[in-house]
């Protein structure tokens, strides 16, 4: 655990507002109330990451993936288990099946859900640092945990941290667990925490 | 590598004439500066029509359906997946006839253009998966079919094996007082009838299920010959006779008093009549009517078989000429067999059956049509 309780508190805050948006987004696409359960945050060293998301997902996982850069740049990752990411995507979109596997067109809904969570909370600590953030475009990535975590963390020189947001997407009496990883660099994560702080204090003040 | 030289022009004509997807570009004003082949194939609008106007003033279903900000998030960096499973179609295009479908389904994906690091517009990418949806539909189609299939194999296990022990328990009960108790002569006979009876009934489940398996493999077949088709009908009428009067059901006959010849297999057709009326009997309270109406025509013979039992209601009346329909909480006993078997031998002997229905407790009617010949005699499986 790298964050002061301060620091966490803050980002929690932030984190939220993001998640609150993500939700109204949700709840207006598919047309029923979506909730996403307040946050718990923590931040680990990169080689500690594979360690740290072993312990809630296992096997095979649903990855929505982008990469953001400018002055703030990293891979932000919507982690779901396989079966949760089939669930949340039939409730999501009214669709019964019988498959447990995701259909390409469930895949491409998928996509959609992890573009909003992720742009709604990177737009927010782009707003926050005043600086302009680019995104590429969301991949979606149904692989086993290991092989993904390896194509994220190899050939990194910085070093780097990752931020894991652990929530669960509420629909119609329904809980589908999901985590939120953004990996930055050792001057981002510094950058962001700093605005953080700052952020924090005018907000008091 | 002069050849290369003017790579980004090259991409730049394949994107606009060649490249299998709809791209649309604008400014960073959303005035419309790129509209491909593609999108002039598809929309209908050619890009002289197009380019220069405003976006949203080109098409304002884009801010109907709230896909503006998408583009001011573009604007700030951000890219948007428009899932189709989601929003169905980014622009409404018509979709291929052979599709069925009102609209082309589409995905669309909404980017900033960028030179260097500045943002100078948007680029938006449409995809049309009408085929893959079409393919995704039937392939659920296909797999709640087989579930349902599967379930109902499940219901006639369970069914079978009950149905098939009930008589059984009732043989084994009679025979056991007939060797244990020396029972008078009047309980003998008793004991005796109710062993028949109840053989019968497990006879006719198995050649019920026989039958079946003859229709799947394609080697059901009839045995044709000249009959008269009012005996059959009296014939399967007296079999159900003490049935409907135990029950106290009116037995309704309106039969021609002439008499004509068809060629059939007369086993199979008394079979079919035997199950209607069996049917209509065991779905009619006490106190009701079964009535059989026998009418000839130039070409074919018509029978009705109309009850005034439970009925049938309008969502189930597609589905019980299939093999182990049966009704809602149907508390009669039976597979569900008798009456997918019944349209197979109607349909061998080159007939039809329809069944019509007021609703549940509005009573049911069969009617069959029958050629005075039958065309055909094997079971295409």
């Amino acid at each position: 655990m790298l964050l002061t309780e301060k620091q966490n508190d803050a980002l929690s805050e932030l984190i939220n507002i993001a998640f609150a948006r993500t939700a109204a987004a949700l709840s207006s696409l598919s047309g029923h109330r979506v909730l996403l359960e307040a946050p718990t945050i923590d931040a680990y060293g990169i080689d500690e990451l594979p360690e740290v998301v072993g312990t809630f997902m296992r096997e095979e996982v649903a990855t929505v993936h982008q990469i953001f850069t400018g002055p703030v740049s990293g891979d932000a990752l919507l982690l779901l288990n396989y079966d949760g990411a089939v669930m949340l995507t039939d409730l999501l979109c009214e669709h019964q099946r019988a498959s447990r596997r995701l259909d390409a067109s469930s895949q491409e809904a998928l996509t959609e859900v992890g573009n909003i969570l992720l742009n709604a909370c990177l737009g927010v600590f782009g707003n926050l640092l005043k600086v302009h953030v680019s995104f590429s475009m969301p991949r979606l990535h149904l692989e086993s945990l290991d092989q993904l975590l390896r194509s994220i963390t190899i050939g990194s020189e910085e070093l780097r941290y990752s931020v894991i947001v652990s929530t669960a997407f509420r629909v119609k009496a329904s809980s589908v667990s999901g985590y939120l990883v953004i990996i930055l660099g050792v001057s981002s994560l510094d950058r962001l925490l700093r605005a953080i702080e700052i952020w924090e204090e005018d907000q008091k003040g | 590598m002069s050849d290369f030289s003017n790579l980004n022009g090259a991409l730049a004509d394949w994107l606009r004439e060649s490249a299998p997807q709809g791209i649309l570009t604008t400014d960073a004003y959303f005035i419309i500066r790129g509209w491909n082949r593609w999108m002039e194939h598809h929309s209908g609008r050619t890009a002289t029509s197009v380019i220069g106007l405003n976006l949203f003033d080109a098409f304002p279903e884009l801010i109907e359906s709230s896909f503006d900000r998408f583009y001011r998030d573009a604007l700030n960096g951000q890219t948007t997946v428009l899932a189709h499973r989601f929003h169905k179609y980014f622009l409404r295009m018509p979709a291929k006839p052979e599709y069925l479908l009102s609209e082309m389904q589409q995905t669309a994906r909404i980017s900033p253009l960028t030179a260097g690091k500045r943002v100078i517009g948007t680029i938006t990418s449409i995809e049309d998966v009408s085929e893959r949806v079409v393919r995704e539909r039937e392939l659920d189609g296909a797999r709640q079919e087989a579930e349902q299939a599967n379930g109902s194999k499940d219901k006639f296990l369970a069914m079978l094996s009950h149905d098939l022990r009930t008589p059984l328990t009732a043989i084994m009960g009679w025979t056991k007082i007939l060797r244990d108790n020396s029972p008078p002569k009047e309980m003998r006979e008793k004991a005796l009838e109710r062993i028949r009876r109840n053989a019968e009934i497990q006879l006719q489940l198995i050649e019920q299920m026989v039958d079946v398996s003859r229709i799947a493999a394609g080697k059901f077949q009839l045995q044709t010959e000249t009959i008269d088709v009012k005996d059959a009908i009296e014939l399967a009428l007296d079999a159900v006779q003490q049935v409907a009067e135990e029950k106290g059901v009116r037995l309704q006959r309106i039969l021609p008093t002439q008499r004509r010849v068809t060629v059939a297999d007369p086993k199979r057709l008394q079979q079919v009549v035997w199950n209607l009326l069996s049917n209509a009997i065991k779905f009619t309270p006490k106190g009701g009517c079964v009535s059989i109406t026998l009418s000839y025509e130039d070409d074919w013979f018509q029978l009705s078989i109309s009850d005034t039992g439970i009925g049938i209601s309008p969502e189930h009346i597609d589905s019980v000429f299939k093999p182990l329909w049966q009704a809602d909480d149907c508390q009669q006993g039976g597979l569900g067999l008798g009456l997918a078997i019944v349209q197979e031998v109607v349909v061998l002997h080159g007939g039809s059956i329809h069944v019509h229905s007021g609703g549940l407790g509005n009573g049911t009617t069969f009617v069959l049509k029958m050629p005075w010949a039958a065309k055909s005699v094997v079971s295409s499986g």
